[in-house]
């Protein structure tokens, strides 16, 4: 009898055991993913009126609330993605027109004057601008918003930076850019939102691709140097690959794989094939060149007026006109001014407020350079 | 910081409380929600539900004990959820502790011998005989280690019910898991 009561004891235990084992164990990484998702859905009220952010965010708390909102009723899950990423960089749209070079973090704004700047992440959260740290612990009591937990670093005209996020991926990212982050990176993707121009070498890790996501197009990678421009005025969005393999897909699932030196681009709502090209056409702007192809004047220009305070505008009879070569954009603008005089024959006619116009030098015939 | 403090602190509207009740209590909420319903899905927005609401809800009081209240509250939600939703994807509306026991022991399967194989399906067997509250009560206390007190505010019974539902349960299941060895 004896040993028949401890087999049933042993046997009660096997059983506690069995239902043990079969329990789910969670890692702390989906505990941190599922509680992000969570904290998203929590809207706090502003209690701190003193705080002068309250104001110029409570527009902001306005499209939050739409992210909220659309957050719980959209079904598509590619969907959600896309309204809050649109939604949060609109939400930062307010704070961009300063002319120093912003890094909204935390709800804080932190602005340097400097002309090209160094922005790191260190693995354990240590954020540096310019080899200074940035005090990042929020208290409780202060505001918390959806796009808390997303950073963005707004790059104005003439300015330039250099961003290290927190996985290690570096950013070359140009003049009149905007780029937004998390704050911390998911544990199963790695996404940005960029409007501008960007150079990515992007840190390799197997187990999270790195996303980037521009308004018109999402380029998937794994470990790889490439470069994103995506600028409204050009009307055109351009991927091109350096090293590794990138997947560039548009919001109609259209996707596009890229091999080095190759180069895609997205206009007119279209997704184009990809290029073999010389790269250095659309990455020399890291070492501050810029290089162009047989580009039509106007778009030159355009590109140009990204380095400084000025708007172009061309007569129809040198707008298309072509042109090849390679300007050093660190150089003095009037001087970039001249040259282009000189080659193109247009000559630049100031006209106050920042505007400038371009006409077809008076004197002898249009030679059509290249 | 234990729990009657961390809940202080939530009805002051905390979210770091409301994270750490969050942390702490994930792994409990989320395999018992699984035992009610095999919809990952469900289980995880009942529980997101659950917290959404506590934490916005300016009335909430000093709860006794933190476990059994978020226990029922999962329960509650996840009850109502399947309700809407017909039995898509979920079994039964009773309280079936055991079911996903059994679909998930299939997958542990390799690498186990013959005989511990039999012996846990046996095993398994003389569970699901027991009733919902029986079943509840073994998985609370003994493998989530729940104390008496907190068992008890779970099932709605005085601390002595619950110590009698244990041992009354124990002894069904030795009854049972003689029969099966003769």
């Amino acid at each position: 009898m004896q040993k028949n009561s401890r087999n049933i004891l042993n046997e009660f235990d096997s059983l506690i055991r069995s239902i043990k084992e079969n329990d789910e164990v969670f890692s702390q990484k989906s505990i941190d993913t599922e509680w992000q998702r969570l904290y998203r859905k929590i809207e706090k009220p502003k209690k701190n009126i003193y705080k002068k952010l309250y104001f110029s965010l409570s527009i902001a708390a306005g499209l939050i609330l739409l992210f909220a909102f659309s957050y719980f009723f959209l079904i598509k899950r590619d969907e959600i993605k896309r309204v809050s990423f649109e939604t949060i960089a609109e939400s930062f749209q307010g704070q961009g027109e300063s002319t120093d070079i912003t890094l909204i973090i935390d709800g804080k704004t932190v602005k340097t004057p400097k002309e090209k700047s160094t922005i790191t992440y260190s693995k354990n959260g240590i954020v540096t601008v310019d080899d200074k740290k940035i005090d990042t612990k929020k208290a409780l009591s202060d505001v918390i918003e959806a796009s808390d937990d997303y950073n963005c670093v707004i790059v104005p005209k003439g300015k330039r930076i250099n961003l290290t996020l927190s996985d290690g991926t570096k950013l070359y990212v140009n003049s009149r850019s905007r780029i937004i982050y998390p704050k911390i990176f998911a544990a199963n993707v790695r996404e940005v939102y960029i409007e501008g121009e960007a150079y990515f070498e992007v840190a390799h890790n197997k187990d999270a691709p790195f996303v980037v996501k521009t308004i018109n197009l999402d380029v998937e990678v794994l470990g790889t140097v490439f470069n994103v421009s995506s600028y409204k005025e050009l009307e055109k969005t351009t991927i091109t690959l350096v090293e590794g393999s990138v997947k560039v897909t548009d919001h109609k699932k259209n996707d596009v794989k890229l091999k080095p030196s190759q180069s895609v681009e997205y206009t007119s709502g279209k997704l184009g094939e990809p290029e073999h090209i010389d790269v250095s056409l659309h990455t020399d702007w890291v070492s501050g060149y810029y290089i162009f192809n047989s580009t039509p004047l106007q778009e030159v220009l355009t590109k140009l007026s990204f380095y400084q305070d000025v708007n172009f505008e061309c007569d129809l009879s040198v707008s298309n006109l072509m042109l090849s070569g390679k300007l050093d954009i660190r150089t003095d603008f009037d001087e970039i001014l001249q040259n282009l005089s000189e080659t193109a024959g247009v000559e630049f006619i100031p006209k106050g407020n920042g505007l400038m116009l371009v006409t077809c030098t008076k004197s002898a015939s249009i030679t059509n350079s290249n | 910081m234990d729990d009657y403090q961390v809940w202080s602190l939530l009805l002051k509207g905390d979210s770091e409380a409301l994270k750490l009740i969050y942390y702490r209590n994930y792994d409990l909420l989320l395999n018992y929600g699984y035992k009610l319903c095999r919809n990952e899905e469900l289980v995880k927005d009942c529980i997101h539900d659950v917290f959404l609401k506590i934490f916005g809800n300016g009335k909430l009081s000093m709860v006794d004990q933190i476990r059994p209240y978020l226990l029922r509250a999962v329960r509650n939600m996840i009850t109502e959820e399947m309700g809407k939703k017909g039995v898509v994807n979920c079994v039964q509306f009773d309280i079936n502790v055991l079911l996903s026991l059994e679909s998930r022991s299939a997958e542990s399967q390799e690498g186990q011998d013959d005989e511990e194989l039999r012996k846990s399906h046996k095993l398994i067997n003389s569970f699901s005989k027991l009733n919902n509250n029986q079943k509840q009560i073994l998985y609370l206390r003994y493998v989530k280690n729940l104390s008496f007190k907190e068992v008890a505010d779970f099932l709605d019974i005085n601390v002595q019910s619950a110590m009698n539902l244990a041992s009354r349960t124990v002894s069904k299941l030795r009854n049972i898991l003689q029969n099966e060895m003769k």
